[in-house]
């Protein structure tokens, strides 16, 4: 078996980026703290002896978020062989102050001094061997991010020629004599005395965990000692460390006095008092326009013609002649020459080819997004957002950081639900993970781009945008109603690290995009593959599996899809949707909104298997159930809705449930949002009904 | 905890004087003396973040809004909101 390594570190000290330089495997690097959002493991280059386990960055093994957790169980309870300490050279003192505590485990330690390649830009030397002389611990200068040391940390750590059984000297006299006193009296066979010097040290700290191993006097020793101090437990261990620490810092390194750096510089601009919060709109409004408007105008039209056949296209909205059959018409037409069914073919060119293009025709603005989203990551903008937005979502009872979580699930919840772990209060925590589906993410993208062509065929960005100022709207009145109601604990804190701004590494960027956009075409190929069949079958079939489908393939008409399997289903329940629609009675919009619920790519996608039609002729083509919404625009918007902010995909639901840790906290989720798309939409769609005279269409 | 807002019953500091960190402003340097908190979770994280007995600390960036503050210890920087400071007793340097 192999020896398992454990990297550990302060966080944005550059574990991720050393992670991927040690194993060459692919894991997502970000420059705010807590990118690593689940426990990545590799083998480290060179054979499959060595399995480096990368962990959440901490300050201390005393966690203080959910995610610290995670490496404070890693450190005690998964008996690593060794841990990779990564230390920031920029941040000596801080960095060895978690050094000192990783010493006291019964593991073995290798420190690895890491950004060697700026230390001497930021006025830094540090003699790494007397760093190791003061630590007892074997230190090597390498630089994640060019390379430069990665192989003698490899060799050192296969040939295992690191130093072992570190003893420092940190504490003064008194206490030590305290914490080898409690040492003596460990009872070795309860599991918290498995590092024998960190937990004595815990139990002199009175850290809860080790309850069960001190006792009354102990407890008295330790309250004479806190008494001469005049600390208490907790604050005399720190101050020692530190002060250990700060020794150490001295003997070996050197700083010289810098002028202000680019950082400093960068701040006067984006943190400035009246700059600032334009400067971000500005920022945010370019990645969407890049990303949405901008790109989706270039492409989208063109996927789709290669897809489903086209005679002229919109680029840049020039109508320019492109005449192409499409991949579907022409795996149609090739089944029928063969002597195939009209129902093979349709299955092949309206289910399987209809439904995954309508997703595909997506994939460059999602490219385009992630990799803005990547950009504002790694260059350390991101976290300059939520120190500055935090005074604001203040008020709201969220935490600046909740942005982060917010600003990434405009790409994808999941990743935005799971990034909430950086929030450090439980309350805000759990708000934010609500709250971070009601943001549209890149899979509701279609909805919103379809629909607002119909709505405002001129001005669909406006429809855009409102939709998302409108998910502004619900997350701030929906969490100043969580705080009254349900988390109405009042003392919440915000402390974040600033790091200084980086430009964002090529490498990193690009594996990072490229994961993200993988993953999406993977479920484009499965999921949504299975789901258009699945939703091709319950249109084409009745319950006593009669083909009720197309028997021409060129004339849809010849359908009678309204006696389908999914026409009965939806026309049960298109009676709760009748507010919603505007008064129409539609199992046609009903059932794609239910598809919505397996992924929200598949509304779109499904609305174009039922209608039978492509998404541009679903537009105009008064056959398509769909036409009633481009001649009462309010209803299309009421569609919108209820789709954006109606449960999220499963896909974020079993995140949601992963991290709310309650099927009952998920339950209530769904429904809160349920109700907020319901009486969105309804509210919109009874205005429409209203100028309507209040007749029912379609019963 | 007390409604006390930071923003309007800020003391003004001179070099020399004690107070609470959150009474400093922009470019004022300090050395922490004290440091009290409520929240017992949150006190063990700034003594973590390196917040102990005669630490200096610089108040370095505010937010445009006001709040938080960045403030420079130990060689790097840290960012917090002005009411987790109020806890931390400090005499003005310079």
């Amino acid at each position: 078996m192999a020896n398992i390594v454990g990297l550990v570190g302060n966080q944005n000290a550059g574990k991720t980026t050393l992670f991927n330089a040690l194993t060459g495997m692919n894991a997502t690097v970000g420059n705010w703290p807590g990118v690593t959002i689940e426990r990545k493991e590799g083998y480290i280059k060179g054979g499959k002896d060595l399995m480096l386990v990368d962990t959440p960055g901490v300050y201390s093994l005393s966690p203080y978020t959910s995610e610290e957790k995670v490496t404070r169980s890693f450190c005690l309870e998964a008996h690593p062989d060794l841990i990779i300490n990564i230390i920031d050279a920029t941040a000596l003192e801080r960095s060895l102050y978690l050094t000192t505590q990783l010493a006291e485990l019964s593991t073995d330690v290798v420190v690895a001094l890491n950004m060697a390649d700026i230390m001497e830009k930021n006025g830094i030397s540090i003699d790494e061997n007397k760093l190791s002389e003061e630590l007892g611990l074997t230190v090597i200068r390498i630089s994640a991010k060019t390379g430069e040391g990665i192989n003698t940390l490899i060799d050192t750590i296969r040939k295992k020629t690191y130093l072992k059984n570190p003893h420092l000297k940190i504490y003064a006299k008194d206490v030590q004599k305290e914490i080898d006193h409690i040492e003596g009296d460990l009872n070795s066979e309860l599991e918290e005395a498995r590092n024998p010097k960190f937990a004595s040290v815990k139990v002199f700290e009175r850290d809860p965990f080790y309850k069960a191993l001190s006792n009354s006097s102990t407890e008295d020793e330790v309250k004479a000692i806190e008494k001469e101090y005049g600390m208490d437990a907790e604050q005399i261990i720190a101050d020692e460390r530190y002060d250990f620490v700060t020794g150490v810092k001295a003997a070996c390194s050197y700083e010289r006095p810098m002028p202000e750096s680019v950082t400093d510089k960068l701040d006067k601009i984006f943190l400035n008092k009246y700059a600032a919060i334009p400067l971000f709109i500005i920022i945010m409004g370019l990645v969407y326009f890049l990303s949405v408007s901008f790109i989706g105008s270039i492409c989208s039209d063109f996927i789709n013609a290669i897809f489903n056949g086209s005679e002229t296209i919109s680029i840049l909205y020039n109508d320019i002649p492109f005449v192409c059959k499409g991949l579907g018409p022409i795996l149609g037409d090739w089944i029928l020459s063969l002597g195939g069914d009209v129902w093979a073919a349709d299955m092949i060119e309206n289910g399987i080819v209809a439904g995954v293009s309508s997703v595909c025709t997506f994939i460059p603005q999602l490219i385009v997004l992630f990799l803005c989203l990547s950009l504002l990551e790694g260059s350390g903008y991101m976290n300059r957002i939520a120190f500055f937005i935090d005074q604001i979502f203040k008020k709201f009872g969220l935490s600046g950081k909740s942005i982060i979580p917010f600003i990434v699930g405009t790409g994808c919840s999941v990743p935005g639900i799971m990034g909430a772990r950086t929030v450090e209060d439980p309350d805000e925590r759990e708000m934010t993970i609500r709250l971070t589906p009601f943001i549209p993410c890149s899979a509701k993208l279609p909805i919103i781009a379809l629909l607002s062509s119909i709505v405002f065929p001129k001005a669909g960005w406006l429809v855009s945008l409102s939709v998302y100022v409108l998910a502004i709207v619900i997350i701030i009145i929906s969490a100043i109603i969580m705080k009254k109601l349900f988390y109405k604990r009042e003392s919440t804190s915000f402390i974040s690290e600033l790091p200084s701004y980086k430009l964002p590494d090529a490498k990193n960027v690009y594996r990072e995009v490229k994961d993200k956009t993988v993953s999406f075409i993977e479920r484009a190929g499965t999921v949504i593959f299975l789901c258009s069949v699945a939703v091709w079958i319950l249109t084409r079939f009745s319950w006593s599996f009669e083909y009720v489908g197309p028997t021409d393939l060129y004339d849809l008409g010849t359908a009678n899809i309204s006696s389908s399997m999914l026409a009965s289903i939806g026309k049960g329940l298109a009676y709760l949707f009748i507010p919603a629609w505007g008064g129409y009675y539609s199992w046609e919009l009903t059932v794609s909104t239910i598809q919505g619920l397996i992924a929200k790519e598949q509304v779109v996608s499904s609305m174009s298997v039922i209608s039978g039609l492509d998404v541009n002729q679903m537009v105009s083509a008064s056959s398509s159930p769909f036409y009633f919404l481009s001649s009462n625009p309010l209803v299309a918007y009421s569609f919108i809705c209820f789709n954006l902010f109606s449960a999220p995909c499963f896909g974020a639901l079993a995140a949601m449930r992963k991290e709310l840790g309650s099927a009952k906290k998920l339950f209530s989720t769904i429904g809160f949002e349920l109700l907020w798309a319901y009486g969105i939409s309804s509210i919109i769609g009874l205005i429409s009904w209203g100028m309507n005279g209040w007749a029912v269409i379609g019963l | 905890m007390s409604t006390l807002d930071n923003n309007k019953k800020r003391q003004n500091l001179k070099p020399g004087e004690e107070g609470h960190l959150s009474d400093l402003k922009k470019g004022q340097r300090c050395i922490v003396l004290d440091f009290h908190n409520d929240n017992a979770a949150l006190r063990r994280h700034l003594l973590d973040m390196g917040i102990t007995k005669g630490v200096v600390i610089e108040v370095k960036k505010e937010a445009p809004l006001g709040d938080p503050v960045d403030i420079k210890l130990r060689g790097y920087e840290l960012a917090m909101r002005r009411e987790d400071m109020r806890g931390i007793d400090i005499k003005v340097l310079e």
